[in-house]
């Protein structure tokens, strides 16, 4: 089951060419950002429920494959950098 | 410890590899690992890009890029959700665009088999200025 868990936490680390030797670290809490997005989501399930009605899309299904993309998101990491400056963000 | 954890770690404390190749090393030992009779599948796509881009008066950009494999299923299974005629006007329009890709093929038990065999993939495009990496770990 723990595959299927959304990811919880984005480590954004940033790091300016003129200071190589000091990066910032923030810590982004998506739980918070999936707890605000709850009641949106509630808000706009008939309408989604209504469009799969009209497009013939099974909704639970749809609503499955969304889960499952979400939740795949946890291990991606990218990471930039141009110029000296350096942006690296991964989720977990 | 095991003898290529050794190596990547004597490596690493050479300075031979940075410490961010020393752990993607480290990880694709960690796939190896439990396959020692059978093969384990790959759990993440690499794409690395790097570009010198001097002659426009920019340093070097390097992209570095991890997905997990899982969300490769997960979009293939979305797309399984596009109707029927909307996914034959995608294949007109890819069909003028110059590309031959029949989207109705495209099956999440068909990616399964592909993913399969994509282990042994690696593309390296190299060229003066620009390279690119993609490969499974």
């Amino acid at each position: 089951m723990s595959a299927f868990s959304l990811p919880l936490l984005a480590k954004i680390e940033i790091r300016h060419h003129h200071h190589r030797h000091r990066a910032w670290n923030l810590w982004f809490p998506l739980f918070v950002l999936w707890l605000l997005c709850l009641p949106i989501v509630l808000v706009l399930l008939p309408i989604f429920f209504l469009g799969c009605l009209v497009t013939w899309i099974d909704p639970f299904r749809a609503l499955g494959i969304f889960w499952e993309i979400l939740s795949a998101l946890k291990g991606m990491h990218f990471e930039i950098e141009h110029s000296g400056n350096h942006v690296r963000v991964r989720l977990q | 410890m095991n003898e290529n954890r050794r190596q990547i770690l004597e490596m690493l404390s050479t300075g031979k590899v940075t410490a961010e190749e020393a752990e993607r090393l480290l990880s694709a030992v960690e796939v190896e690992e439990p396959a020692s009779g059978t093969r384990a599948k790959p759990k993440y796509l690499r794409v690395m890009v790097e570009a010198d881009a001097s002659d426009h008066g920019h340093g070097a950009t390097k992209v570095n890029i991890r997905v997990p494999m899982q969300l490769l299923r997960a979009g293939v299974k979305l797309a399984s959700l596009i109707p029927i005629q909307a996914r034959h006007h995608l294949n007109d329009e890819l069909r003028k665009q110059g590309l031959e890709i029949d989207l109705t093929q495209i099956k999440p038990e068909n990616l399964e088999e592909l993913i399969e065999h994509v282990n042994d993939l690696t593309v390296d495009v190299d060229d003066a200025k620009n390279k690119v990496r993609i490969f499974c770990e």
